[in-house]
């Protein structure tokens, strides 16, 4: 009995058995969901355990503001010179991205229990959302980077079940193996990445890491220091794929395909985050250059998704490409060395592109259609998710006093001084940044006037929302409109926020007048950048004609295989290494096990002869010898015939033959 | 208390029973084989619970097994010496667990039961022999041992083309062990037992430099020379061939494929599940404990063929067509892992070749297990003919998900832990002892980005979308799992999550033995080598 208040004292007293409640109860709660199928008791049990965990994430952020960081750890395994210890580490950062992460999760579990209603699978789906949780908390908690790793796939091993959810959808599944194989393209860089770490500071424990770099930092060996270089590369790949930065962001659009709340928590709100807390947490290991490249790679995909945004039909794609956007200018940030700034905007960009997910899956659950072309004056049909949607939007886009603006301008501003120091080429991060401000602007007033404006195309009656998907829109899009006391500007520029401003009204002008007006007609569909806009900037066919189309036309050439190409990267490779496989198989089954059959059949040939051998020539001989004698013995047999003539006549050859003998020998 | 001779002998009374009872009775054959392998596990686990987990041979058994006097060469000296340490600890546990699940996968064999099963009980003796020798011609006897009833059960069990198949495997693995006879023997003639002065087969006087004779023929003081390389050099090549055909690394992977295409489902399971492994346990016991120069001298070319096996492996896995092929190749690319590890010489590496070696017999039991469930119902396993599986048999889904993704290394399940601990190790190598380089590692890392490949896309194809098998008659056949497969498969998905997630209950027991495995070949593998390099000058 004392064991058990001891425990639960443990648990639900101090801070730290807090952080371990609200790691493990989503993990039973799996466990328990996989088991159960009545719906009323897996709300419970979900909501509940969203609840518990929320509630509590919010007392370890107050106990983190008041006492500061703790930390809990216990040894896990030795092996070698290896000896891990499991453990988690509440800072300032955790504490704000547990309390962040657990809220968005219960108002999407709260929101699916309306869009998931009457799913045959529904209690799975529940479960698979709590799954994501744990792994998600761990995430985040972890002490140790090899159990950041473990939680680092295992949430994209929840992300997989939950895009491939719709088992019969042939798009989802494609969509989710894509998603899983591209990430572990990431995983191998973050696996090459802990080796390195291993192998030159002897840890993976991110606290001692930090005091190692913090004491001998600039004393490591000029071998190491290169390794630490490469090291931070292959981190950089990990952050890649799972933050889909450009050339790996294909996985997420089609990510879209899973359930719309799916969509909402993973793969905009939390899981895809986790790239760029993973850099904010192992910053101090990132040099120079290293930060140069992420600045590039984050500014051309922050302009990148904007800009393909912007002719998308499709709300979630649109989205999606939002994400990407809005992830590259966080990356961004990482690389001008304002990793504050990157969680500051991770921050309100979690609760405002939350929302924008969530409205659109209350405006898909409403009227069953995805394509923004269908829609129109949604306004008046679905009031509440109208206000969310545009509070939310006007967070993305950065209008002065939401959120997304006190964000993005401390972007701007890190970005702006760093491309000053650095001068030169590395304007041109500023220069994408900015215009991916304009793009965004134009797109978000694109679709929204397009969705909730215009005449009502819907000659049926909709339901409005239900509480249970309302209640999550207004709470997460009241998240949209407060400044958050996160961060203080470091490069304050006082005119940033006046250019921003421009650059938005360049963005929403040029929109309403382009698309909503249409007073200007600066492209019809085969002008160029409505072409590249709506392909997707071509990367695809550039993929497809720089590196897959060569390779399979060499391939082709040795042996032509019914082949149909592909339009992205991925599959383009993917179709390579499978169309390589076959031949390695060809190799396989022709030449090295074909060796094998042929050394197999010369050893037969071999003891075929042998046989051969044995049989005519030397059974052959012994035979022949027998034979030899029996013919002697005929021979001789065939003497004895007891005619006396004939004795007579053969002992008058003989003598004739002796005599003739002596005289030939004299 | 001999306990290991009961683990390694109470098969023999299987064969006994199975071989008495009249053939009325055949249907309790399966109990009893069964029950004996229940017997083993429950031991099995007592010793491993047993086991000093800092001290390294335990439970030792000796005993004089054969003693002539021959004339001018003296005495002929072969003893009966099994104990356990810390590197067979989890392979004797391994195989008793597989036997058990082969042994329950055996209920589906229909013909000629009794023979069956008296081969089954004498290869499950032979195998708990082989881990458990450690006298080199014990070892031996149980090696060839084992061979002989696996020929057998796959050539009389098997599918269509098994003469083919159970031939191409006996003679794959019959080259190895000639060659291993002779080095053998060589070795006999070597080495003397401190003790008596007389020549001895004990692995563990082999190991020892001290107990070499100054003129033996594999002595590194003598510089015997063959073909120009040192004898000992060539002893090791021909020892890890034999072993490599075993594992099996690429080139000499070719038996496998079609072993396990032909064989029938519980042999299957004991191939992948413990036949590998015996290979892999010979080159740590044999080639790295009592050729330690040579195992420097080779472990870079070690180290790349377990890069090639690794990825070759993999792409073969990729374009097969056959379930059950693809889950033969992927072994190929995961005992890669295990060659690597090994070939690294680090602790971590090493550590981590046999961890791998028990997740991956305890997984690709139960991949073949799963594939038999789906063979059985409709005799066909062509990726092709299936298509939306998890709607018809949604529960086997759930297991061949969890299988699948322990194989391809998801965290928080063994395969992981296996090949991550081995690639530590190779990458480590580099700067810790010079074994094998970085990029080695590095390499290698592809192949778990190809794990998932193929193993997501046979998921994908087999198992996902809309439902359409090559025959409408298989929507009645394809029923979902039975209560013996729930019994088969539920233990073994626990076990490697348990493994992934408390990788400890295997470390803590191997790390010991490991480490004074390691410092034993590093130190004396340089005493030989710095030796060879001043007579050679």
């Amino acid at each position: 009995m004392d064991q058990i208040t001891n425990i639960s004292s443990f648990l639900f007293g101090s801070a730290k058995g807090l952080a371990l409640l609200s790691l493990c109860l989503p993990l039973l709660g799996f466990l328990f969901l996989m088991f159960t199928k009545k719906s009323n008791l897996v709300n419970i049990i979900s909501i509940g355990i969203g609840s518990i965990s929320f509630i509590s994430s919010l007392f370890i952020l107050i106990q983190n503001i008041q006492t500061g960081n703790f930390s809990l750890h216990s040894h896990w395994l030795t092996v070698g010179s290896i000896n891990l210890e499991v453990g988690i580490v509440v800072d300032r950062i955790a504490s704000l991205m547990l309390s962040m992460v657990s809220f968005i999760a219960l108002m999407v579990m709260v929101f699916s229990t309306s869009y998931m209603k009457g799913e045959n699978r529904y209690s799975i789906f529940f479960a698979y959302l709590n799954l994501f949780s744990f792994a998600m908390y761990g995430l985040i908690l972890s002490r140790n980077l090899l159990t950041t790793y473990i939680f680092w796939e295992m949430v994209g091993f929840c992300s997989y079940l939950l895009i491939g959810f719709y088992t019969q959808k042939q798009s989802a599944i494609l969509a989710n193996k894509k998603a899983f194989i591209i990430n572990r393209i990431g995983d191998l860089g973050f696996l090459t990445g802990l080796m390195i770490l291993l192998s030159t500071l002897g840890t993976l424990d991110l606290v001692e890491l930090f005091s190692r770099v913090q004491e001998h930092g600039i004393y490591v060996s000029a071998s190491d220091k290169f390794a630490l270089h490469i090291a931070g590369y292959a981190f950089f790949i990990a952050v890649i794929a799972k933050s889909a930065q450009f050339p790996l962001h294909v996985w997420l659009p089609d990510a879209m395909e899973g359930p719309t709340p799916v969509s909402a928590l993973i793969h905009a709100a939390t899981m895809v985050i986790s790239g760029i807390y993973l850099m904010i947490r192992i910053y101090f290991l990132l040099d120079p250059s290293v930060l140069n490249f992420i600045a590039i790679i984050g500014s051309f995909t922050a302009f990148m998704g904007a800009f393909i945004a912007g002719r998308q039909n499709d709300i979630k794609k649109i989205l999606a490409y939002s994400t990407i956007s809005q992830l590259g200018y966080m990356v961004m940030a990482v690389g001008v060395t304002a990793p504050m700034a990157a969680f500051y905007h991770l921050y309100t960009h979690a609760f405002f592109k939350a929302t924008l997910f969530l409205s659109a899956g209350s405006i898909i659950h409403a009227i069953h259609t995805q394509d923004i072309r269908e829609m129109g004056g949604l306004r008046k049909i679905l009031p509440i998710t109208f206000i969310a949607y545009i509070v939310s939007a006007a967070a993305l886009v950065g209008i002065p006093f939401f959120s997304g603006f006190f964000s993005k301008e401390a972007i701007l501003n890190e970005t702006w001084h760093w491309a000053q120091l650095h001068g030169n080429i590395y304007l041109i991060v500023p220069i994408f940044a900015f215009s991916g401000v304009i793009m965004t602007a134009f797109y978000v007033f694109r679709h929204v006037s397009m969705v909730f404006f215009g005449e009502n195309k819907f000659n049926f009656s909709v339901k409005k929302e239900n509480i249970s998907i309302a209640l999550p829109l207004i709470l997460l899009s009241i998240g949209s409109i407060f400044m958050y006391p996160l961060y203080e500007e470091v490069h304050e520029l006082a005119y940033m926020p006046y250019i921003s401003v421009l650059l938005i009204f360049i963005g929403i002008t040029s929109a309403y007048l382009i698309c909503y007006r249409k007073l200007i007609k600066p492209y019809s569909e085969q002008n160029i950048i409505y072409k590249l806009s709506s392909n997707a900037l071509y990367l695809d066919k550039i993929y497809d004609y720089l590196f897959t189309k060569p390779i399979h036309y060499m391939l082709n050439k040795l042996q032509p295989v019914d082949f149909k190409f592909d339009k992205d990267i991925i599959h383009g490779v993917g179709n390579v290494v499978i169309h390589f496989s076959q031949y390695i198989n060809k190799f396989d089954t022709y030449i090295v096990d074909g060796l094998v059959n042929a050394i197999a059949k010369i050893g037969v040939q071999i003891s075929l002869l042998s046989g051969w051998i044995d049989k005519k020539i030397i059974d052959g001989m012994v035979n022949a010898i027998a034979k030899l004698t029996r013919r002697i013995g005929d021979l001789i047999r065939a003497f004895q015939t007891g005619k006396v003539q004939s004795y007579f006549a053969l002992s008058a050859l003989l003598l004739i033959f002796f005599i003739w003998i002596f005289m030939r020998g004299l | 208390m001999k306990l290991l001779s009961i683990l390694i002998f109470i098969p023999f009374l299987g064969m006994l029973l199975v071989g008495v009872l009249p053939k009325v009775y055949q249907n309790i054959y399966k109990y009893i084989t069964a029950g004996i392998a229940l017997i083993q596990v429950l031991l099995a686990v007592y010793l491993y619970a047993n086991f000093e987990k800092n001290a390294v041979f335990q439970f030792i058994e000796q005993q004089n097994w054969i003693s002539l006097q021959i004339g001018s060469l003296g005495k002929l000296q072969i003893d009966y010496f099994v104990g356990m340490d810390g590197i067979s600890a989890g392979l004797v546990l391994l195989s008793s667990i597989v036997m058990l699940i082969a042994s329950l996968s055996s209920f589906e064999i229909k013909a000629n039961l009794k023979g069956y099963f008296i081969l089954f009980n004498l290869m499950n003796l032979a195998i708990m022999g082989v881990f458990l020798s450690l006298d080199f011609f014990l070892f031996y006897v149980f090696y060839e041992l084992m061979l002989l009833p696996l020929y057998f059960l796959i050539g009389m069990w098997g599918g269509a083309n098994r003469e083919y198949a159970s031939i191409k495997f006996f003679l794959y693995t019959l080259f190895g062990s000639v060659f291993m006879l002779l080095v053998m023997v060589g070795l006999y003639f070597s080495v003397n037992d401190p003790s008596t002065g007389n020549h001895t087969f004990n692995i563990l006087h082999m190991m020892n430099p001290a107990n070499y004779k100054a003129d033996g023929f594999f002595s590194h003081a003598s510089n015997a020379m063959l073909f120009g390389i040192p004898s000992r050099f060539i002893a090791f090549i021909v020892l890890f061939i034999g072993f490599a055909i075993k594992v099996p690394m690429v080139p000499f992977h070719t038996w496998l494929p079609d072993a396990h295409v032909e064989a029938p489902t519980p042999i299957s399971i004991v191939l992948a599940g413990i036949l590998l492994k015996v290979g892999a346990y010979g080159i740590i016991r044999i080639c790295y404990g009592i050729f330690p120069d040579a195992a420097i001298h080779y472990s870079y070319y070690i180290g790349l063929m377990g890069m090639i096996s690794i990825i070759y492996g993999a792409l073969n896995a990729l374009s097969a067509k056959d379930l059950k092929r693809l889950i033969a190749y992927s072994s190929v690319s995961h005992m890669g892992f295990v060659l690597i590890g090994i070939a690294s010489l680090t602790a971590e590496g090493m550590n981590g070749a046999i961890f791998q070696l028990f997740s991956h017999g305890i997984l690709s039991s139960m991949l073949f297990f799963l594939v038999g469930v789906l063979y059985v119902r409709v005799h066909d396993r062509e990726l092709a003919n299936f298509r939306g599986l998890s709607l018809q048999m949604p529960k086997y889904t759930v297991f061949v998900v969890i299988a699948f993704f322990a194989s391809l290394g998801l965290p928080g399940m063994s395969g992981f832990i296996g090949e991550a601990f081995s690639l530590f190790g190779a990458f480590l190598s580099e700067t810790s002892n010079g074994m094998i380089p970085r990029w080695m590692a590095i390499i290698s890392t592809l192949g778990i980005l190809l794990g998932a490949a193929y193993f997501l896309w046979a998921l994908q194809r087999m198992f996902f979308g809309e439902k359409r098998f090559k025959l409408s008659s298989w929507e009645n056949d394809l029923t979902d799992l039975t209560t013996r497969e729930y019994i088969v498969l539920i233990p073994l998905a626990i076990s490697t999550i348990v493994l992934g997630i408390f990788p400890s209950y295997l470390f803590d027991w191997s790390n010991a033995s490991v480490n004074v495995l390691i410092n034993d070949t590093l130190m004396n593998g340089y005493i030989y080598l710095h030796q060879y390099f001043q007579v050679i000058g």
